[in-house]
């Protein structure tokens, strides 16, 4: 009798989890707010006799986003870059992408912060050989004047033999520092090493979606 | 009344219910199938990543627009997910979208060296924790009104056994007698990262019942 009272005190103790609780402490995550967008768009829900009418006119609406063709992956979360399709997996490459640092000009007290955005984006262009024109923040963080000719800009050694823009001044490019891929050190676009560079200047045709994560 | 008139009657009776009956279910299909898609394109318009547990393709899948990131079931060699099983247990049927409740990190391992990670910050003045990406090994996930799932990350195209701990396995046990079940999934170390890192920042989880 004793050891079943003992027994059950112990089961109950595991049941508000206050015994034996598990030894990592649990991330609580509140609701996300983007649940009450949902639930404010559910509420409006058409009449009967424009319901079929919606319903044909959402099946056309989500088939027009379905990618048509490859297109590529970049996730930020893992410094990856993929080529595939919604079955496959063509290519699979380690990159860099935005540090997620901060910089403040102490002068104007203009900030940056160095992430890479995410979201949906397609290539724009294809450059060979590009050169890259710094922006201010390139000088600040040197603790450098920033230069008023755009000649003292431009830096032709940096972004390696190829670019993929996708847009907002984004880009996929080469780095002088290939040890580093795989970690979060870019100030926004995506690195890749040489011969990967090289295989998406030459596969991924403009126009091509970006899904960067 | 003539019994043939009562046999006519009853039968026209029944026929009126049945169509009746058929027409409140091909307006709850229509209806049903409203509420899905225009989930779907709300998440499509998000730009943000969200997990979808499809129980058509018995798949869990990872996308962003309308493109698949990842397919959990595509990574080879992992054991596989019974997504049926899963999405019995999000509670209500009626609803599409969950969010997570809570992430238990059981075990991680760092990405990179400590040395390594010293040389790049003091290289680019920055904080080391900002580069450094901890794998994790195996976490937990609970959903609002759902099950609880455990995910073990393996080298890619290793499957090992999943060790689970006396302690979490009784914690489990006596959780199914509180209608929360829970499953179990291995897969590679990216798709567990890229899983445990956009469920931390909130991303939703469409569930698509048929």
């Amino acid at each position: 009798m004793k050891i079943a009272l003992i027994v059950l005190i112990v089961l109950a103790g595991l049941m508000v989890g206050g015994v034996f609780a598990l030894a990592e402490k649990p991330v609580t995550i509140a609701p996300p707010e983007t649940l009450a967008h949902f639930d404010s768009v559910l509420s409006v829900k058409p009449g009967e006799k424009d319901l079929a009418k919606e319903v044909k006119r959402l099946r056309k609406d989500i088939e027009k986003t379905i990618p048509k063709s490859k297109y590529i992956v970049i996730d930020s979360q893992t410094n990856h870059a993929y080529y595939r399709s919604a079955d496959s997996v063509f290519y699979k490459a380690v990159c860099s992408t935005g540090s997620g640092g901060e910089l403040t000009d102490p002068k104007s007290g203009k900030k940056w912060v160095f992430h890479t955005p995410s979201g949906v984006f397609a290539i724009k262009n294809k450059i060979v050989e590009p050169w890259w024109r710094k922006p201010d923040w390139a000088f600040i963080e040197e603790g450098e004047a920033v230069p008023t000719s755009n000649a003292d800009r431009l830096d032709p050694n940096v972004m390696g033999d190829y670019a993929l823009g996708f847009g907002d001044g984004y880009f996929i490019h080469g780095t002088l520092y290939e040890r580093l891929l795989g970690m979060s050190v870019s100030h926004g676009c995506v690195r890749l090493g040489s011969d990967d560079l090289k295989f998406f200047y030459d596969k991924v045709p403009i126009g091509t979606g970006v899904y960067v994560l | 009344m003539s019994s043939k008139s009562a046999l006519f009657l009853a039968v026209f009776a029944l026929s009126q219910c049945t169509a009746l009956a058929g027409g409140d279910a091909a307006a709850d299909s229509l209806s049903r199938e409203w509420m899905l898609l225009t989930t779907q394109n709300e998440l499509i318009k998000l730009n943000k990543p969200y997990l979808v547990l499809d129980a058509k393709s018995d798949a869990m899948t990872l996308k962003l627009g309308n493109a698949i990131v990842w397919t959990m079931q595509e990574d080879s060699g992992t054991a596989k997910l019974p997504v049926r099983s899963v999405i019995e247990d999000f509670q209500p049927d009626s609803t599409l979208l969950y969010s997570v409740e809570m992430l238990r990190l059981m075990e991680y391992e760092p990405r990179f060296p400590d040395t390594l990670l010293e040389i790049v910050s003091k290289a680019m003045d920055m904080d080391p924790s900002l580069l450094q990406r901890e794998i994790p090994v195996a976490f937990e996930i609970k959903w609002y009104n759902g099950p609880r799932l455990l995910v073990h990350s393996t080298p890619e195209g290793t499957p090992v056994k999943i060790e689970v701990p006396f302690r979490q396995k009784l914690h489990y046990w006596l959780e199914g007698f509180r209608g929360v079940e829970h499953f179990e999934v291995q897969t590679n170390r990216e798709i567990a990262l890229t899983l445990y890192r956009i469920l931390k920042n909130g991303a939703l989880t469409f569930v698509v019942r048929s």
